[in-house]
């Protein structure tokens, strides 16, 4: 079978379609506001009349170009292209500000390729026992996996966990907006159609990311002009083989998050991208404390990796399931439909050929993914020496454009430049953005699932203790304040002894 | 006499001739340029892929040069193409297809600029009717359990639905209320999610509609169809009417055009559709998306979305969802 999958790949067609995805995704998803979505909308209508496998490779070509793309633009500009490589910008930035984009850039390309291949090799393998584990997750073992993820945010994100804490809340209330999960009521829409599906996620990550960053430079006048004078030097971008073998670990863990919580329908690639971020901050912790933050390369490596695994994870319940994991896999499913190749369990059974052709198309797709990568960066990188009163008027429009291209909507763009301003008064009062945005992101589905769990339990808790993988979450919960709260008291007597010593 | 009779049967034929010849000038007249099919939801989904497989077919039946476009105009739940159709010329050059109850549930939850009266209703192609369907291997085993086990506990037998205002939504109201039951319905994001939560058990039944359920016959148990008659791809599955229970529902995607299209182009569109509907390449190429095809022309549609278009009031009356 995988043989004769290879074979099916032997096809000039097959070639074009995974080059020409992959240079297009870049391009697209380095553009602010522009993220995979866009790019496999916009490129759908090309696959309409192709066969099923290079149409296939195509939009996965694409995805994973996109996927990179939106990278640059994080590390180069601070500007993510997608929710998931806000991550990735944090020490990405730093990096850059430092004159090592070029080097950020290439652990970002290796880190993305390893998740890849990585979650690739687990979707060949275990794609029919993992979409078993997706059936086991029903709203009391979502619920309880939600909060998780949002403990987990908020315990090991670094910064002050009461600021996170805040942010988090907030972007919960935001997801407030909209129609309500369970009854359909429209709450504080203010008889706005546009506002019933709440707030998209797009033009808010846009406002908050790019938006407020363009309003802090600009009330920052004194200090950019003073800031392009010293345009960092490029320094040479060699990323050696050790160096990435010495962050084996915490890309291997990254990308078994990516691919773990891939499988869990709509929790999407943001997710894992800060947990493994997270867990990679809080393991180094020990090395190189103060690192997290000011251009750790492993700060890179983490969030690319995880981000990059989800495809491969997210495409199990999409393949066995039906089920799209986010607005991505989403349109992945339809073009499956499309060609013919109706998911479900008997997929694999059915065109098992088409299948394992597209997993292997997937895995081999790395390699252009990093000759272009590569080749296309080496001109990016120069977009750090433009001055900033040049770059941020075309980072505004393309924000404003970005925003409105998402529905057509004028309501988005408000929305976006809303965003702008309110995440502009939280980066000057020190505020993390990236809490905002997961609780944003998770807050309906948390909502959602914690009332539907409680809707089939008649309003009993007892849900969450009955079924074992809930339990088992509530217990990591409370394994990991303890342990956060523990490692706060241990640095804390330590940097108090430390002071008096000093003393 | 004899020539009065001539002069006649010339004068006849001559214009039974002009007639005819009118006739032909107007179907080749139509289609003189590109015809726009909107579609209201985004590229890749099942309508779309629906209208894709209509058009390039169309395209053979309707002239050597007609050229059919298919037009995405996704959001709102599918109301800005809809609304799109129903504003647009009614010159045969823009086309639409048409979810029921989709299309015309949601002018009863918002302010909506049609309503059935929009639109000429062409003809229905697919007619995918809702099931009661519960896990493999769940306890009920048949309708009947399924009664007798709500019964026991009015109000908590959870049925998992693909959203509210949705057919399985109907489905469930209506199966509900014929059964004199008490259900709990648990709204999910889509009809995977909640087909998902169904075959993992997390919910005890659902509605879906039948083309959800092919391919997950090993995880799932379809009770019966609220279809008028058994279903040819599940002829042991009995209809909700066998077993005494009056509830039709199910998810019907066809094809309008403005309301007051001329008679000519509905002719010259009609004939084309007719023809299509027996065209096999068409057929199996339908077959293979997994959509149940039941071709449904001009009055039987019109009288089909008239009936949607009651029950939909009517629940929306009884039992709001929004």
């Amino acid at each position: 079978m995988l043989l004769d999958a290879f074979l099916a790949l032997l096809d000039i067609w097959v070639l074009v379609a995974a080059v020409f995805g992959i240079v297009v995704g870049i391009v697209i998803g380095a553009i602010p506001g522009l993220g995979p979505t866009m790019a496999i909308a916009l490129l759908i209508p090309v696959t309409f009349s192709m066969a099923p496998i290079p149409a296939i490779t195509l939009l996965l070509g694409v995805y994973q170009g996109a996927i990179f793309g939106g990278s640059i633009s994080a590390i180069l500009l601070n500007v993510p292209g997608t929710p998931s490589s806000a991550a990735t910008a944090i020490d990405g930035y730093a990096m850059a500000r430092k004159g090592q984009g070029g080097k950020a850039l290439r652990i970002a390309l290796y880190a993305s390729v390893f998740g890849n291949i990585f979650s690739c090799l687990a979707l060949m393998m275990l794609a029919q026992p993992l979409a078993s584990m997706a059936l086991s997750f029903g709203p009391a073992e979502m619920t309880t996996l939600l909060l998780f993820a949002l403990a987990v945010i908020i315990l090991f994100g670094g910064g002050a966990k009461l600021d996170a804490a805040i942010m988090v809340l907030i972007g919960i209330c935001a997801g407030i907006i909209g129609l309500d999960p369970i009854a359909g009521t429209p709450r504080f829409t203010f008889n706005n159609f546009a506002l019933e599906n709440g707030f998209q996620l797009i033009p808010v990550l846009v406002g908050l990311f790019a938006m407020s960053e363009v309003f802090l430079q600009l009330f920052n006048r004194p200090k950019a002009s003073a800031g392009a004078q010293e345009v960092p030097e490029l320094l040479p971008t060699k990323v050696g083989l050790a160096e990435m073998w010495r962050m084996r670990t915490t890309m291997f863990l990254s990308s078994v998050i990516g691919t773990f919580i891939g499988i869990l329908p709509g929790i999407g690639s943001t997710v894992p991208a800060f947990m493994s971020y997270s867990l990679a901050r809080s393991r180094s912790r020990s090395r190189d404390p103060s690192s997290f933050g000011k251009g750790a390369a492993e700060g890179v490596a983490a969030p690319e990796a995880a981000n990059n695994a989800v495809t491969g994870g997210a495409l199990i319940p999409t393949l066995a399931l039906g089920i799209p994991g986010d607005a991505v896999t989403a349109v992945i499913l339809g073009a499956f439909m499309l060609q013919g190749l109706a998911p479900g369990p008997f997929l694999f059974r059915d065109y098992g050929v088409e299948v394992y052709a597209i997993f292997e198309a997937l895995l081999l797709s790395s390699i252009p993914c990093i000759i272009f990568g590569l080749l296309l960066f080496r001109v990016a990188v120069h977009v750090i020496r433009i001055p900033p009163r040049h770059l941020f008027p075309a980072i505004t429009i393309l924000a404003l454009l970005g925003a409105f291209s998402v529905n057509n909507s004028m309501v988005d763009v408000w929305v976006m430049l809303g965003a702008g301003i309110v995440g502009f008064l939280l980066r000057r009062s020190g505020f993390p953005l990236p809490p905002l945005l997961i609780g944003l992101i998770l807050g309906k589905s948390l909502e959602q699932s914690l009332r539907q769990a409680l809707l089939t339990s008649g309003g009993s808790l007892e849900i969450f203790v009955a079924s074992p993988i809930a339990a088992g979450f509530l217990v990591t919960i409370a394994l990991c304040v303890i342990a956060a709260a523990v490692f706060h008291l241990r640095t804390r007597n330590k940097s108090e002894k430390s002071a008096t010593g000093n003393v | 006499m004899k020539k009065i009779a001539r002069i006649l049967s010339i004068t006849t034929v001559t214009l039974s001739c002009f007639g005819g010849l009118s006739g032909a000038v107007a179907a080749s007249e139509y289609p003189s340029k590109p015809i726009n099919m909107i579609v209201g939801y985004s590229a890749g989904g099942g309508t779309d892929v629906m209208a894709r497989t209509i058009a390039s077919h169309l395209e053979t039946y309707l002239g050597e040069d007609a050229s059919v476009v298919v037009r995405n105009s996704p959001g709102a739940g599918g109301q800005i193409g809809f609304t799109k159709v129903a504003a647009a010329d009614p010159d045969g050059y823009t086309l639409g297809t048409m979810n029921l109850p989709a299309a015309l549930a949601l002018t009863y939850d918002r302010e909506a600029d049609y309503d059935a009266k929009s639109f000429t209703w062409l003809a229905s192609f697919v007619s995918d009717p809702n099931t009661l369907v519960v896990p493999a291997n769940s306890e009920i085993t048949s309708v009947e359990t399924l009664i007798s086990t709500a019964r026991e506990n009015p109000g908590m037998l959870t049925v998992g639905l693909s959203g509210l205002g949705g057919n399985d939504h109907f489905a469930a109201i209506q199966f509900a209320q014929a059964a004199n039951i008490e259900l709990n319905p648990v709204p999910f994001s889509g009809a995977a999610m909640a087909r998902t939560s169904i075959m993992g058990g997390h919910v005890a039944m659902g509605t879906m509609a039948f083309s959800q359920t092919v391919g997950f016959e090993e995880d799932l148990r379809v009770l019966a169809v609220f279809a008028d008659e058994r279903l040819a791809q599940a002829p042991d599955v009995p209809t909700a009417k066998e077993l005494g229970f009056d509830v039709e529902m199910g998810s019907f995607r066809g094809l309008v055009a403005p309301a007051d299209l001329p008679d000519d182009i509905r002719e010259t569109l009609m004939s084309a559709l007719l023809k299509l509907a027996e065209d096999a390449d068409f057929l199996a190429a339908m077959k293979k998306q997994g959509s149940p095809v039941q071709f449904t022309p001009s009055a039987d549609y019109e009288a089909l979305a008239k009936a949607q278009d009651e029950a939909a009031k009517h629940i929306w009356e009884e039992t709001p969802w929004k």
